[in-house]
């Protein structure tokens, strides 16, 4: 297999957001194609639990633009990197991110395609472990096909805002009560030609050896 | 980009249980590069809030193995396996395959981030297990691009507390997968029996289809 380009593939592919070409059809073949890649992901027991709504009307991507403009500017209280404060690379980075965010919530209707990937059941007050199976029965789905994507042209915005309205989403878009949603994409084609590394904490910085605070 | 490339990875990287090669050392340097590969997934506002425990120490990996097979055998009781045999004989001997041989694995990956899951609305939780199986996927990508196999498991997390308190973690993490990984044998895979995609796929309303 080649290496250098499943490594291209898996640290350039990055959440699109002002780069998503709000313009140009993308082929609902082609969608189709990515899905049944994104399929052969893991899933737990091989239950095939999952479920794909993938939204071109405009009314309805219109109303989920709504949607998620009202949480992002109104509801939502983010985390302002509370995981990480105080480093250097996320103050940088915080203007340019933040106004990619808000072009984001501004435009999110108008991205060509979005696709909902969710799993049969609800968990949310499950044990981790069976949240951690049904997750990982469908994030990994949702990746492989953001990479799929990706391989051929179009971008991807991960994001989870809607969930605040979970419940007005599904209503929307006739989704069962004991499906959950997990995520939304907005998939374009993307402008220009390539795309670098994310800055991120080194994972050897993340890297215990046999027990917590351990290093090799 | 080679797109067949890209194709052959997402179609045919899948948990390797029968299959991997127990002994045959897999170089610590190895799993760092893909480590560091596999953290470039997104996630919620760049939080980096990943953390990876990776278990070479050979009594710890048995710890984590009867872990497993007590796990193992409220999912898979003996009845459950011997219809297994019958209905899926391939999965059913892989699965025994990994039950009897967890801890042999030269390495255990557990995928951990901060934050509990307790009490948190759909959108925090949704974050939670987002900032962290997207990578443990790339993790497993990279991993196959150099010939090493993982197995993607989670039923050892019904003993969560016990798995914890192995590994010291502290108590704001939460595990999220445990990938036993091992250079594989053979050189190829085949893509998985799945429901089609277009089955599953809604187009603007749950059950239509294009």
């Amino acid at each position: 297999m080649d290496r250098a380009t499943v490594d291209q593939l898996l640290t350039t592919t990055r959440t699109v957001r002002k780069r998503l070409d709000l313009r140009r059809p993308v082929e609902p073949a082609l969608i189709q194609e990515c899905l049944e890649l994104a399929i052969q992901a893991p899933n737990g027991g091989n239950q095939n639990r999952y479920h794909f709504v993938v939204v071109t009307d405009p009314v309805k991507r219109a109303a989920i633009g709504a949607i998620y403009k009202k949480v992002f500017y109104q509801e939502h209280a983010p985390l302002s990197g509370a995981g990480n404060p105080g480093l250097p690379m996320y103050q940088q980075r915080s203007a340019t991110q933040q106004n990619s965010a808000s072009y984001l919530a501004d435009h999110l209707g108008e991205v060509p395609v979005h696709i909902i990937p969710c799993v049969e059941s609800r968990f949310e007050t499950a044990g981790t472990f069976r949240q951690a199976t049904r997750y990982g029965s469908i994030l990994p789905a949702a990746w492989s096909l953001m990479l799929a994507l990706r391989s051929r042209g179009l971008g991807t915005a991960w994001t989870t805002l809607h969930l605040y309205h979970e419940k007005e989403v599904a209503a929307l878009l006739g989704i069962p009560d004991d499906v959950t949603q997990v995520v939304h994409l907005g998939v374009a084609y993307y402008t220009g030609t390539d795309f670098k590394p994310g800055p991120r904490i080194p994972a050897r910085a993340r890297t215990y050896w046999d027990g917590w605070g351990q290093r090799r | 980009m080679d797109l067949a490339t890209v194709d052959r990875l997402l179609t045919t990287t899948r948990s390797v249980r029968a299959r991997l090669d127990l002994t045959r050392p897999v170089p610590p340097e190895l799993i760092e590069e893909c480590l560091e590969i596999a953290v470039q997934a997104p996630q919620g506002s760049g939080n980096c809030r990943y953390q990876f425990i990776v278990v070479t120490d050979a009594t710890k990996r048995r710890a984590l193995g009867d872990l497993y097979r007590r796990a193992f055998v409220q999912f898979y009781p003996p009845e459950a396996i011997a219809e297994g045999m019958q209905t899926q004989p391939r999965d059913t001997a892989s699965w025994i395959a990994l039950r009897d041989h967890f801890e042999d694995a030269p390495a255990l990956i557990i995928a951990c981030t901060e934050g509990r899951p307790e009490n948190r609305s759909p959108e925090r939780l949704a974050g939670l297990y987002g900032n962290i199986l997207p990578i443990a996927w790339s993790l497993m990508l990279a991993l196959r691009a150099r010939g090493v196999g993982a197995a993607w498991t989670t039923i050892v997390f019904t003993y969560e507390k016990e798995v914890a308190g192995i590994l010291q973690l502290p108590e704001n993490l939460t595990t999220s997968v445990c990938l036993p990984v091992a250079y594989f044998t053979g050189d190829d895979f085949k893509p998985a029996k799945r429901v089609p995609a277009r089955e599953r796929t809604h187009w603007n309303t749950w059950g239509a289809r294009r």
